[in-house]
């Protein structure tokens, strides 16, 4: 039997809908991990752990009266780039050492309406500028698999946080990568929406033209929970889309996770990726997993993406050009 | 492309940064490095290509930029712990 903190958001909403768990157990169980083992992964710069179980009995009192809502008494930690009213949002630098958000972000307000329930906020590289966070001014997080390895980075506290089970998701950003690397590193699931879906109202700019904030999960279901929950358009964004999501969480539900049937997808191996630099456990285990999605009907195809050796240089352009603006001030918006 | 010593001077000037001799030639040479990295770009062909800003299918969101009015009270409790002067905000030095 697993411990309620090791639940993914599935799981645990099944057990909470039902009745056989309560949020103030799972909520307890989350921040008791934090406790326990935090000292060594060093994962959180803000545990808020009363007001979070006050939340968590408003929560068990609105379950018993038959309110649902996808995250409803749901426990998350939120990296601490991204900014929560009348908290202190620090980005891991000792310039905002003292800084008290006067506003939610709005992707904070979004987790609030869906019932989730904010456990602190997590460690990062100084202002998200890292791919370790090693670099940020308070302390350096580990990862739990392994103390002796960095979590990778930016996100390198929300990564490590969910894998070693203090959470059952988190909220991380991505500008080149600092999801995607650390639930890479700490082995979750870690997602960059497309630019726009996620309003950016309320994260500390970096790179305004590819700032994009996302979840961190156990599972893939879950994330397309939580992106469900976070997604959408915001007057508060000037760049935020439009267009709405289609029916992802739904196609994830029945045709992967129930009928366990990959074949209405295309999957394109780029080659560029698979150059002699890859690591070869790495490419081991890539390879094994694209048999497996090849055995559930999915459709594999080689391409090229012939301008993948620029994305550096590129991305070494336009991100300390826009960090020089950008980092004037510190107010999350936009 | 190289850049030698007298730009390495302007720039760490421009930066307030004090770089010694030994300092001035390493970052000489690294600036110069990276310089040469970027060179990689000239070698794509963008003649055919329009200027581009972006490559997402997104329009502007807008909205009037209407001054709101936010609680003194909450306004203070975002700066209370920090010490001010002439409406500013005090920080202590962060890097060494």
């Amino acid at each position: 039997m697993k411990k309620l903190n090791e639940l993914t958001i599935v799981e645990a909403r099944e057990l909470l809908d039902k009745g056989e768990i309560s949020s103030f157990d799972l909520c307890k169980a989350c921040l008791d991990e934090i406790e326990k083992s935090d000292k060594e992964i060093q994962a959180c710069l803000l545990v808020i752990r009363e007001e979070a179980l006050e939340k968590a009995k408003e929560a068990d009192e609105k379950l018993k009266k038959g309110e649902r809502s996808s995250l409803l008494g749901i426990p998350y930690l939120c990296k601490d780039n991204i900014v929560v009213k009348g908290k202190k949002t620090t980005a891991a630098s000792k310039i905002l050492e003292n800084y008290i958000a006067p506003y939610n972000a709005t992707v904070i307000n979004k987790l609030n309406d869906s019932g989730a329930i904010l456990l602190g906020k997590t460690n990062l590289d100084e202002f998200a500028h890292g791919a370790s966070t090693e670099n940020s001014a308070y302390q350096t997080t580990r990862n739990p698999h392994d103390l002796k390895r960095v979590p990778g980075g930016s996100s390198g506290g929300s990564a490590a946080a969910l894998a070693a089970n203090m959470c059952l998701f988190a909220i991380g950003s991505d500008t080149g990568g600092s999801i995607r690397q650390p639930a890479s590193f700490c082995g979750v699931v870690g997602l960059k929406p497309s630019y726009g879906r996620v309003s950016r109202f309320g994260l500390l700019s970096m790179t305004s033209s590819t700032d994009v904030i996302g979840p961190l999960t156990k599972t893939v279901l879950d994330n397309a929970i939580v992106l469900e929950a976070i997604s959408g358009t915001d007057k508060k964004d000037a760049t935020s889309a439009s267009f709405r999501p289609e029916a992802y969480l739904r196609y994830i539900e029945t045709k992967i996770e129930k009928e366990k049937d990959l074949s209405a997808l295309k999957i394109g191996l780029p080659k560029e990726y698979f150059d002699k630099e890859l690591n070869s456990e790495v490419k081991e285990k890539v390879m094994s997993l694209i048999k497996k999605a090849k055995s559930m009907g999915a459709k594999i195809i080689d391409v090229s993406l012939p301008y993948t050796k620029y994305g550096i240089p590129v991305y070494y352009l336009i991100t300390p050009s826009e960090i020089s603006s950008n980092l004037a001030r510190f107010d999350g918006v936009g | 492309m190289n850049i030698d010593k007298k730009e390495i001077e302007h720039i760490s000037s421009l930066a307030r940064l004090e770089l010694n001799d030994k300092e001035e030639e390493l970052f000489a040479s690294q600036i110069s490095s990276i310089l040469d990295y970027m060179k990689i770009l000239d070698e794509v062909d963008v003649k055919d290509i329009s200027g581009t800003a972006f490559i997402g299918d997104l329009d502007n969101v807008w909205r009037n930029d209407v001054v709101e009015q936010w609680p003194e009270d909450e306004r203070e409790l975002s700066l209370d712990q920090s010490e001010r002067e002439d409406g500013l905000v005090k920080v202590k030095r962060v890097l060494a």
